[in-house]
């Protein structure tokens, strides 16, 4: 009998959280189904349009935090 | 040969043994997720840098009294931190994360492009400007998960404990948050590619 895949277990793929067992069968059930398959890109195209670089904080505020350490009374020995 | 990559455990026990050091390398290793979650919470880069000062400061006190249980998880309790920290202030000042600050800051506004040419940067600057957009659309709770997932790099289960849901719950405001993305995207006609 073919496994089926609730909306949560394509999500679970799209985002790399599914063991090894999973991954495959997910990935089998896509090259089979392509209604599945249409669900999955979809998704996939809008992660994609989220995907952004990250952004640093100041080096004042690392330094400030480093500051902090170094007047902290109770560093350990 | 590749150096091994020293655990955020490891740099812990150096930094708890008096070194430093390590903990400047775990700040370096770990502050752009942190920060750019704290950013997009909040939209104010003065408070998100304090809220960032803030969350560090509450680490070495942690670390320093002997209290910090999380073995292996560094990075989602401090994100846990920094996350009730942004929480904290909203409650404070009794406004929702949605509000737009008193100075209109605009996040994507301060990048910084030091190393990109003009072109490249004012590109970078549209893609960064349609996504903050089209995020701050999206209810509040799912605004907060793709937050979370996407910026912080949590997982869903890291996600489903700090925000006291299951983790089918935090699959299922993705899934919304993704459809309505789309849905947004396709009326106003933004390119997907």
């Amino acid at each position: 009998m073919e496994q089926t895949f609730t909306p949560n277990d394509l999500l679970r793929y799209l985002y790399g959280e599914v063991d090894p067992h999973e991954k495959n069968a997910i990935r089998e059930a896509l090259e089979r189904d392509w209604l599945l398959k249409e669900k999955f890109d979809q998704l996939a195209q809008t992660k994609d349009f989220l995907s952004i670089d990250l952004i640093e904080p100041s080096a004042t505020s690392v330094e400030i935090i480093l500051e902090y350490n170094r007047k902290s009374d109770s560093i350990p020995a | 040969m590749r150096t091994p990559i020293i655990s955020d455990q490891d740099l812990i026990n150096q930094y708890l043994s008096g070194d430093s050091s390590s903990l400047e390398l775990l700040i370096n290793r770990h502050k752009n997720q942190i920060f750019t979650s704290i950013l997009f919470m909040v939209k104010d880069r003065y408070l998100a840098e304090d809220i960032f000062q803030e969350t560090f400061c509450k680490v070495i006190d942690t670390l320093n009294a002997g209290k910090y249980r999380e073995e292996g998880k560094f990075l989602p309790w401090v994100l846990r931190i920094s996350h009730n920290l942004s929480i904290d202030h909203f409650r404070k000042t009794k406004r929702t994360p949605t509000v737009e600050t008193s100075d209109g800051f605009d996040i994507f506004e301060i990048l910084k492009f030091t190393d990109k040419n003009v072109e490249d940067s004012m590109i970078e600057s549209e893609v960064h400007s349609k996504v903050r957009k089209l995020v701050d659309q999206l209810p509040e709770e799912q605004k907060e998960v793709v937050i979370l997932r996407h910026y912080a790099g949590m997982s869903f289960k890291e996600i489903a404990n700090l925000t006291q849901v299951s983790i089918n719950t935090a699959l299922g405001r993705m899934r919304y948050a993704l459809q309505n993305l789309r849905k947004i995207i396709l009326e106003k006609e933004i390119s997907l590619q």
